[in-house]
């Protein structure tokens, strides 16, 4: 009696786990979720698999509406009789009006309970938010994929930054940068959702400020965070005819100096030639006038980017971070975002031909 | 009980001991404390670690416990074993198991203990061994987090306030803890084998470099908000993490951690018991038992956020007593008995 007992205690230790076992077949993935919030009330659209054949999955989306994320997860559960999973989640797009509130109140559930998901890709869109939901014929692909396969493209070509709901939450919490987000819009014939570019946040909510592809593609290499390709395309003149010129950045450093209310950034970068028709790049004349071109309209078009920064107050480079560590004095001047938008911030950009391909 | 330690088993018992439960509970209370200079006052914390470490050295030959000292010295161990198995199940529920009865998960961590003070004096020596590539392991995934450090969050250096001196200082006590240990088996290294100097000090600097990596690592990849919201930064750190290979790198570390507690409550038992064994040598396997049925029941009652939060609060000033004012006196009084 006493070994059969003893023996029952020792085997309901190998029961550990079974209780918090989470099984498929209990739940349904949702690979995407979309939020809209109206006076105070929140919209969820999620986006969840079915099986509609046998080792087939298809996707269909349910509204949920309550007070809470968790709650709309709730209303959407009851509406389907299923209990939808979090824990895939790969792409969440929230409304403008949505990210006009602090998202990481918004999202606590997804840092609170450690089986979601923190990779997931975070979006804003222009717009009411069902339209985005539902898969369209343009889009080739099913929504969930859809909007992943597009954001990692956009990434990888340092497009949009690569950021998740962790790394937002990082930046949300640190008060020397700002969160910038992948914009999306629905092309004109509203056929497609497109990325238009990113959504500018100041001091934890979106700013209301946009920057196109070209310049959130800037504020990706002030920040020095690029991805795998950066490529820049302008138009040089030479003589009655223009050549377009596209070149990669091979490498690049970036020199702060920060003195007083004034920011010089110095940015050196190589780079390598894709497309020049002109050709003659064994040429150093060529070369020369070619740098000081490129030097030129990237220099210009960087301190716009800064402008555009500065009137939305959104220090999405992150220069408050070296200037709360080395420059305290010009960090308690006031909020940062305040500071940096009355800073003198002036961008040199050196350019320099590293590579001019198998060509001349 | 005889039984005799290699200066390597040694060294290996202690580390576990002092790293075991706090590893993961140390950062974030240390960092809130100390703010962005938690790092400088590690440093300083460090050297207060080796000047006790020398101070035993010289004196562990004073430190023979009495019955009175004995019993106190049990009682402090089964509070420090209570707290660590109250914290591990909360974070065990809390993460990973939170449906699953807390009385089915400490009587887990538990048995392996009982069966290791069951058995040979070896048995429990050497199951640290058992830990060492899961820590290096555990290290080594750390490393994921390198490329999302902010590393200007240290700076500006030296803002440090005196009040942040005092409460970090004290905070810093979590990492000492199981440091007693060193008096009890100091005598029981084989006598051949030299610790004094340099070994000592290799010592001294792997428990310095484990912790201060933790603390560097706490404040460069969290914002001071961030740190004040996650009570276990390094596992979250982890969770953070996307690989290709396990979903949850979180879950697989905090199993790690769970045998880290397992082998440290079985070492702190094996200690606790020992000292017991030097007085009491009767009825050994009936005290053995009583002394895990105790492991079971206790914690199941200190299991809210709260009790967990209170504990790891208090563990501090009870530690101070028994690794420093109790064992300076028992030194002092043998000391002086002696001449």
């Amino acid at each position: 009696m006493k070994k059969l007992a003893l023996i029952s205690i020792a085997c309901s230790f190998l029961l550990a786990g079974c209780w918090d076992e989470r099984l498929y077949k209990e739940f349904t993935i949702v690979p995407l979720v979309g939020y809209d919030r109206e006076e105070g009330e929140l919209t969820g659209y999620h986006t969840y698999t079915t099986v509609s054949a046998p080792d087939m999955l298809s996707y269909s989306t349910v509204v949920g509406k309550g007070a809470s994320v968790k709650e709309v997860g709730f209303d959407a559960n009851r509406k389907i009789g299923e209990t939808l999973d979090f824990s895939q989640l790969q792409v969440i797009l929230v409304s403008e009006e949505m990210a006009k509130s602090n998202l990481l109140e918004t999202f606590d559930v997804l840092f609170r309970e450690p089986h979601n998901r923190l990779s997931s890709k975070l979006a804003v869109v222009e717009g009411e938010i069902a339209s985005y939901m539902e898969k369209t014929e343009e889009m080739g692909l099913e929504a969930p994929d859809f909007y992943l396969k597009n954001l990692k493209t956009a990434a990888a070509h340092s497009i949009i930054p690569d950021i998740n709901v962790n790394e937002a939450s990082t930046r949300i919490n640190d008060k020397g940068i700002d969160l910038f987000l992948p914009y999306i819009k629905m092309s004109e014939s509203g056929e497609i959702p497109e990325l238009a570019g990113v959504a500018l946040f100041s001091n934890k909510v979106f700013s209301g400020h946009t920057l196109d592809d070209k310049e959130s593609l800037i504020v990706n290499i002030l920040a020095k965070q690029p991805g795998k390709f950066t490529v820049f395309s302008y138009e040089w003149k030479q003589g009655n005819k223009t050549y377009p010129i596209t070149v990669e950045i091979a490498r690049y450093t970036k020199k702060w100096n920060i003195h007083d209310n004034q920011i010089d950034a110095n940015y050196k970068v190589k780079l390598s030639v894709e497309e020049f028709a002109h050709n003659h790049l064994n040429d150093e004349k060529t070369v020369k006038e070619l740098e000081q071109f490129l030097s030129k309209e990237m220099t210009k078009d960087f301190n716009k980017v800064i402008k555009k920064l500065q009137e939305a107050k959104s220090d999405a480079v992150g220069f408050g971070r070296t200037v709360r560590a080395f420059h305290p004095h010009l960090w308690n001047e006031g909020k940062w975002q305040d500071t940096f938008a009355e800073l003198d911030i002036e961008v040199k950009v050196k350019a320099k031909i590293a590579h001019s391909g198998i060509l001349n | 009980m005889k039984f005799m330690l290699s200066r390597n088993q040694f060294f290996l018992l202690l580390f576990i001991v002092q790293t075991g439960s706090s590893f993961f509970s140390f950062p974030a209370p240390f960092v809130n404390a100390a703010g962005r200079d938690a790092w400088l006052l590690f440093i300083v914390s460090a050297i207060f670690h080796y000047m006790l470490l020398l101070f035993y050295e010289r004196n562990y030959d004073y430190f023979t416990m009495g019955p009175f000292v004995s019993w106190l010295y049990k009682g402090y161990w089964l509070f420090v074993v209570i707290s660590y198995l109250a914290y591990v199940d909360y974070t065990l529920a809390v993460w990973g198991f939170p449906k699953t009865p807390q009385y089915i998960v400490i009587g887990i961590l538990v048995t392996v203990s009982l069966y290791a003070n069951l058995s040979r004096a070896e048995t429990a020596i050497n199951l640290p061994v058992l830990l060492i590539p899961l820590i290096l392991a555990f290290l080594g995934f750390l490393q994921f987090a390198w490329g999302d450090v902010i590393w200007t969050n240290i700076f500006p250096i030296g803002q440090i306030t005196g009040t942040e001196w005092w409460k970090g200082l004290l905070k810093g006590q979590t990492a000492f803890i199981g440091i007693e240990l060193y008096l009890v088996f100091r005598s029981r290294v084989d006598i051949k084998q030299n610790i004094k100097g340099l070994p000592l000090f290799v010592y001294q600097m792997t428990w310095f470099l484990f912790f201060f990596f933790s603390v560097l690592l706490t404040i460069w990849y969290f914002t001071p908000t961030g740190v004040k919201l996650v009570p276990e930064p390094l596992l979250f750190l982890l969770r953070t993490q996307e690989v290709t290979f396990i979903e949850r790198l979180d879950l697989f570390f905090l199993y790690i951690w769970t045998v880290w507690t397992i082998v440290t409550v079985t070492l702190v038992s094996f200690t606790a018991l020992y000292v017991h064994r030097q007085h009491a040598k009767e009825k050994q396997v009936r005290d053995t038992i009583i002394w895990h049925v105790l492991l079971v029941v206790l914690p199941l009652f200190f299991l809210k956020k709260e009790n967990v939060d209170y504990l790891n609060d208090l563990i501090i000033y009870v530690h101070l007593v028994f690794a420093i004012i109790i064992p300076v006196i028992v030194i002092f009084i043998n000391r002086r008995k002696r001449k």
